[in-house]
């Protein structure tokens, strides 16, 4: 995650643990806003359905809550709570039979020759074989204040709701809360080179969405 | 020849640094070349961006509401 | 070390998306990869063409790490100076230039392959001229020597900012989706030159490769003569 593993608990975090075991409402709200939505999207790779997985996540809550006075801040609260997530969600999934490893699922979503785009927009042969065969314009021909629309934010929030769920989790992790590969490759069990792979499929797919989003607009 | 489809498929391998020298002066030959795979290459890097700025604010409301009365239940047993 | 640096508008680099600062300011390698990857990246004279962009800047570099004469890579580098002469009117004028070139070379490939006709009908006209009657050529002869008519039809339209014409579905060109690109003048020109080398490339006696470097050759001294540079060593 970002910030250093040397020091294990940040001067920011410090304060909001400070907070929650002051009893701090508010803290604890943003606390559970801030994580909540990248937390069920990663524990949808886990158990798949959306209902499942949010009460997974309200269950790690819950154990967050139950371990405040215990913690003793060894792992970042952000490390320590997401621990937490994916051992409610293994459990979670072993309790529905869902015992495919992450590391399968992973290289299931990650086989096969989707390069991200689909095939139709290049030439399929002949002097120009494998060249783009439709333009694709630069986004910053238009005006910035779309780019950061919340029908922006919404479009793209849909399309991470459409990916396959490693490719979810993948885009979670690495893109939305910026974990480094080598994190996000030990934390769901999976190699790196699909890793990569679902990474690229699913910011293909987000790439895609905005497209679209940004089509839709000049119509 | 380094086609555009292949720029579409290295552009994630690109970004992670995941190349060879020779492979990465090939893939920037190309770009420099292709206004479509320009427009591609930096689309993919707003893209990267745009979803490291998304702030969601979202939680089902029953599932805040639940978590803040086991929050003040907590907070009263200690 | 003085060398240059190609850059997209307002500074940006293009492959990173980083904006440079103002020249003066000195900037570091990211230091963690490998320096060749990492490091600043600037051009010799030489090296120009296969980076031509928007802005073209003189820089300083210190700590080379690589020079293959085209490209050097170092540990630090600083934009000096912008060079003016290149600004959008230029960069079109280059790409006007390597255009009208493969116009001639299709046609003198028309005559050398028999096509008198034709030969005469696009020798004669203008850019626009051609632009115009290509497809319709194109649709005549055979598809080989069509698609190269329309190759240097499409390049031309590019480059002179004119509408590329319709053809028949068995004609379609990645140059059609170039021109949907919106792309710059800096990225018109290094699109159009690449292109007419490589198409001029297959009519060179010498054959493909042979044609390749003299039409690149060709490219890299008009663009110094016009940026009056010293000739490269």
């Amino acid at each position: 995650m970002a910030g250093s593993r040397t020091v294990a608990i940040e001067p920011a975090e410090e304060r909001i643990l400070a907070q929650l075991r002051d009893g701090d409402e508010e803290a604890f709200c943003i606390l559970v806003r801030r994580h909540s939505p990248s937390m069920t999207r990663v524990a949808m790779a886990f158990v798949s359905r959306r209902a499942v997985a949010e009460e997974v996540v309200q269950e790690t809550w819950l154990n967050v809550v139950r371990g405040l006075d215990g913690f003793e801040a060894k792992s970042s609260l952000r490390t320590w709570i997401w621990v937490i997530l994916r051992n409610c969600a293994s459990r979670r999934a072993e309790q529905e039979q869902r015992l495919v490893p992450l590391s399968e699922l992973a290289a299931e979503e990650a086989s096969g020759d989707d390069i991200g785009v689909s095939p139709d927009q290049f030439f399929e042969e002949g002097r120009w074989a494998g060249m783009w065969s439709s333009g694709v314009a630069p986004w910053d021909d238009l005006p910035e204040e779309r780019l950061l629309s919340s029908e922006l934010q919404a479009a793209l929030l849909e399309a991470l709701d459409t990916l396959p769920r490693m490719q979810r989790a993948v885009i979670t992790l690495r893109d939305v809360e910026g974990w480094p590969p080598r994190e996000v490759c030990e934390y769901l069990g999976v190699a790196d080179g699909n890793q990569r792979v679902l990474l690229h499929r699913a910011r293909a797919a987000a790439r895609a969405a905005i497209e679209r989003y940004l089509e839709e607009g000049t119509r | 020849m380094v086609t555009c489809a292949d720029i579409v498929k290295l552009v994630t391998d690109y970004n992670e640094g995941r190349m060879t020298p020779a492979e990465r002066r090939r893939f920037e030959e190309h770009v420099a070349i292709c206004p479509p795979c320009r427009s591609f290459l930096a689309q993919m890097r707003t893209t990267v961006e745009l979803l490291g700025e998304l702030r969601e604010e979202d939680v089902p409301p029953d599932m805040e509401e639940h978590l803040l009365t086991a929050f003040r239940d907590w907070k009263r047993d200690t | 070390m003085i060398a240059y640096k190609f850059l997209s508008a307002d500074r940006v680099g293009l492959f990173s998306g980083f904006r440079w600062p103002e020249p003066g300011i000195w900037i570091d390698a990211e230091g963690k990869a490998d320096p060749r990857v990492s490091g600043i990246h600037a051009l010799s004279a030489e090296g120009l063409l296969d980076w031509i962009d928007d802005e073209l800047w003189t820089c300083e570099l210190a700590g080379i790490v690589e020079d293959d004469r085209h490209v050097l890579v170092a540990e630090r580098g600083r934009l000096l100076e912008r060079v003016e002469a290149w600004d959008e009117s230029m960069a079109l004028d280059f790409a006007r230039a390597c255009a009208a070139r493969g116009r001639e070379q299709v046609v003198e490939a028309l005559r050398l392959e028999g096509h008198e006709d034709e030969a005469q009908e696009l020798g004669g006209c203008d850019a626009e001229g051609f632009v115009k009657s290509a497809p319709g050529l194109a649709a005549r002869l055979p598809v080989e020597i069509g698609g190269l008519v329309l190759m240097a039809a499409d390049t031309t339209a590019i480059a002179e900012g004119l509408r590329l014409e319709a053809r028949r579905p068995a004609l379609k060109s990645h140059l059609e989706a170039v021109a949907a690109s919106g792309a710059t003048p800096g990225a018109i020109a290094a699109n159009v030159a690449f292109v007419v080398a490589h198409s001029a490339a297959g009519l060179h006696p010498a054959g493909y490769e042979a044609g390749v470097a003299a039409e690149r050759a060709w490219q890299r001294d008009r663009l110094a003569e016009r940026l009056g540079l010293a000739d490269a060593a």
